[in-house]
């Protein structure tokens, strides 16, 4: 004679018997509990079935080594104050003294804004892709716009517009070396954004302490030109 | 479909750079969101791994349609991951963090909630599993993979009735201790 637990599995896994499927029957129509039983060994059943067969370990593995990848290149925020104190102290006397010497006024980095390019109406993947880095880049979340923006340029890469704004997105983000990978086409064409591309590659190089290369890219941008002044800032600290 | 549903192809498919892109673009997110709630940076880094395993298993479910963006998707499901965790660190925080938390619920999660429920029940239901002795956690699998009971059995180096009988024991006490887990008592099963 079987358990009930023995004749539910063989009802749920479709091998019980002609037999013990009378049995079965006069369970389910008798005694309440058996068909409570049954029913919460169905919705098990069920839940299992969702998860067994899934390729959510190989997932894990890729999560694993992403984690693990983003844990190293993120610089960790829990670090003892004692290591901190010397480079502090050193951080501290470069801002006493090298505020007015080395860096540029705050002013100097500002980007422009990115316009929003949404007409009524009108929804389209790139579109929203764009409004997507647009709404972060405004948000000064420049490594967010940027890993927007790289799509795009990889999807549309004669659209000149994309690399621009991820060029200042890669500035933004402090990726000073990715700056200048993208703008250097940029401030070498002829296009809408080459004399904007130069001011923000000089600024690149700057960062790089690449001087002699932000000088001369700095020294292409004409006197008549809206960045012109906040040029020559940074042409008069590279000099000093 | 929204736009960013190309986001959940990439967990569906496993697609490295795909997930690489998400990590970029959502993790630091998600660790901000967690370290304003009493969390650390390596609580907001495991919070994002699972619920990005959580968005594939309900992705993997045919109805699930993607009708917000990700990010505002993969908050909702940090968030109430995060929650969960909340709860089953018994500590005097744990009111306030609640119902911080609950506030910043949106409604988004309406239009997610069978999703979000049906993935913890699953959630709940593996964990208990991994509970059982590795005989049960073998037999259930194996019953789960194929319907060919002859052959299963024949595989494990065991009888046909053996198999009928110990699964029966390892259902029983998998349902017993599903049972008996926090999250189905508090629904009343």
């Amino acid at each position: 004679m079987k358990t009930k637990e023995e004749l539910i599995q063989d009802y749920i896994d479709q091998v019980i018997s002609p037999e013990d499927q009378l049995e079965f029957d006069h369970l389910l129509a008798s005694d309440e509990d058996f068909k409570k039983e049954l029913a919460f060994q169905l919705e098990i059943r069920n839940l299992l079935n969702r998860r067994i067969p899934s390729n959510e370990s190989a997932l894990r593995n890729t999560l694993n080594e992403l984690s693990e990848a983003y844990r190293s290149a993120a610089p960790s925020h829990v670090i003892s104050w004692k290591k901190w104190l010397i480079p502090v102290a050193i951080a501290a006397c470069f801002i006493l003294i090298g505020r007015w010497l080395f860096v540029p006024d705050a002013q100097v980095y500002d980007l422009p804004e990115m316009r929003s390019e949404i007409v009524r109406g009108e929804v389209n993947t790139e579109l929203s892709q764009y409004e997507e880095a647009v709404t972060a880049y405004n948000k000064k979340d420049y490594e967010t716009s940027a890993a927007v923006l790289k799509e795009l340029v990889n999807k549309f890469p004669t659209t000149l517009q994309y690399h621009y704004y991820l060029g200042l997105s890669e500035v933004g983000s402090d990726d000073f070396k990715g700056a200048v990978t993208t703008l250097k086409p940029l401030a070498d064409g002829t296009s809408v954004f080459a004399t904007d591309a130069k001011y923000y590659l000089g600024i690149a190089y700057f960062e790089l302490k690449s001087y002699d290369e932000a000088k001369a890219v700095l020294q292409e941008i004409p006197k008549d030109h809206e960045l012109f002044a906040k040029t020559q800032d940074i042409l008069s600290k590279i000099e000093n | 479909m929204h736009a960013d549903q190309k986001l959940i192809d990439f967990l569906l498919n496993n697609n490295h750079q795909g997930i690489s892109l998400i990590y970029k673009r959502f993790a630091k997110k998600v660790q901000r969101m967690i370290i304003h709630n009493n969390g650390s940076e390596e609580d907001g880094l495991d919070i994002f791994q699972e619920a990005l395993v959580d968005i594939y298993h309900m992705a993997r479910d045919k109805s699930f349609t993607l009708s917000t963006s990700f990010e505002s998707f993969v908050l909702l499901v940090c968030k109430r991951k995060w929650l969960n965790q909340l709860k089953k660190r018994a500590s005097n925080q744990v009111t306030n963090d609640e119902e911080s938390l609950s506030r910043m619920e949106d409604d988004s999660q309406l239009l997610y909630e069978a999703h979000l429920e049906q993935v913890e029940k699953e959630n709940v239901v593996m964990e208990v599993l991994h509970t059982l002795g590795e005989r049960c956690q073998e037999i259930i699998k194996r019953c789960m993979e194929s319907k060919h009971q002859e052959k299963i059995a024949a595989s494990l180096g065991v009888s046909y009735a053996y198999l009928r009988k110990k699964k029966s024991e390892c259902m029983s006490s998998l349902g017993e201790r599903v049972r008996n887990h926090p999250y189905f008592k508090n629904l009343g099963l």
